[in-house]
């Protein structure tokens, strides 16, 4: 192999790293989202700190601080508790950019309850949950403790 | 993933290094067979071409190549180099919005974090006036981040951040820096430069998950390096390199800014091997 040769192969190796490098996969955003917020809410008990409840342009809080307050314990093998005593499996999906989730329970008395949030936002230490029942609009904001 | 393409481009360094190496042996037989030196003799194509034998276009392409090739390395030096950088990123991310929050309290740290670099580097003259250098480096880059915009979570209280800046990353560098020598001291024992020039980085390290959501970070981005450098003889030099990014290395609304200094040392490869 002569020089030229060397030097062309050597621009060629270079140009396949580059484009390895540029062109490399990426995983899809949308799986990537909800393997996040599993990643954030699992293995934690949230605590309920506040809730807004708003009509029309209406907005009352309440605050829960300092109190003994409603809590949600979500694991890792997608099952959750609640200080209700409601036990059962969470999960979470992704529709068109909007993170929701649909936790299916059964009281202690064995009823069923299902419950269905948008996730507002979803961080290591504070998460918004938010429903709309009636044209109310509620929300709630949790941290982990 | 990023193991092997880590290692293929060691394989590609090493293919530089033997290629040049074996440029070395038809070259400067007196020498060393290590040498990397390369001693090209200034042919001024010019005047020789005419008395040449040409036979078919190929070696007349081939000829001109090496010429010119010839010219443009003259008094090369190949040099092996290492050193640290500190780094920092700076993030204003007003316009991006995400479902997710960050307490800034948590992630911020308006600090230049340690890192380390190495790799090969080529000092050359260009035509007889212009010094330069060439490099090609793989560095862990690990930095600090300030951010310049919060948001509020009311009634939480503290400030957010929907985006997390990622921490570390692995980077192929590869810079061109023009070298002013300056006038100080003994120059024949020691010279002082002055260099810039641009430089492009390759992101060889994945992200983290919260940065995978919405594939926040650039893969390449374009870099001016400013400095100082210390040489030697030749047989060592010593540098400092600010980096500073053009343009910013994330996408969707970020505008980050990464900033970094190097301090290294690069050692002529015959001197080592």
């Amino acid at each position: 192999m002569n020089k030229r040769h060397k030097t062309i192969l050597i621009i060629l190796l270079l140009v396949l790293t580059i484009t390895m490098v540029a062109g490399s996969c990426s995983k899809d955003t949308a799986g990537t989202k909800v393997e996040l917020s599993y990643n954030m809410l699992q293995d934690k008990t949230w605590y309920l700190d506040y809730t807004q409840t708003i009509v029309n342009t209406t907005v009352t809080n309440r605050s829960y601080v300092g109190q003994a307050t409603y809590f949600i314990t979500f694991l890792s093998n997608k099952s959750m508790t609640d200080s209700y005593g409601v036990t059962g499996n969470y999960t979470i999906t992704n529709t068109a950019g909007q993170l929701n989730m649909v936790i299916n329970g059964k009281t202690s008395g064995g009823n069923s309850v299902n419950y269905n949030y948008i996730i507002e936002s979803v961080g290591t230490s504070n998460l918004v949950f938010t429903y709309t029942n009636a044209g109310t609009i509620y929300k709630m904001f949790y941290s982990a403790k | 993933m990023s193991n092997f393409k880590s290692i293929t481009f060691v394989i590609i360094l090493m293919c530089m290094v033997a290629q040049v190496h074996a440029q070395q042996k038809d070259t400067s037989a007196k020498k060393s067979p290590f040498s990397f030196k390369l001693r090209m003799p200034q042919i001024n194509w010019k005047k020789t071409a005419p008395s040449k034998v040409v036979t078919n276009s190929s070696i007349v392409a081939e000829s001109t190549i090496e010429e010119s090739l010839a010219e443009a390395t003259q008094g090369t030096t190949i040099s092996l180099m290492t050193g640290v950088n500190f780094s920092h990123q700076s993030v204003a991310g007003g316009a991006y919005n995400s479902n997710f929050n960050y307490n800034i309290a948590d992630i911020g740290s308006d600090t230049y974090k340690s890192g380390f670099f190495g790799g090969v580097r080529l000092d050359s003259r260009y035509k007889n006036k212009h010094d330069y250098s060439l490099s090609a480096s793989i560095g862990k880059l690990t930095s600090g981040a300030s951010y310049a915009d919060s948001k509020k979570m009311a009634p939480f209280a503290g400030n957010f951040s929907s985006f997390k800046a990622e921490e570390s990353f692995i980077l192929l560098n590869l810079a061109a820096h023009y070298k002013k020598l300056l006038p100080i001291g003994d120059m024949v024992r020691y010279k002082f430069y002055v260099v810039a020039g641009p430089s492009v980085d390759f992101r060889l390290s994945n992200t983290s998950l919260d940065n995978q959501v919405n594939n926040v970070y650039k893969k390449m981005f374009f870099t001016g390096d400013a400095g100082i450098e210390f040489s030697n003889r030749k047989n060592y030099n010593l540098f400092f390199h600010y980096h500073k990014n053009l343009g910013s290395i994330t996408n969707a609304g970020i505008n980050t800014g990464l900033s970094s200094f190097q301090i290294g040392m690069s050692v002529k490869a015959t001197d080592l091997f």
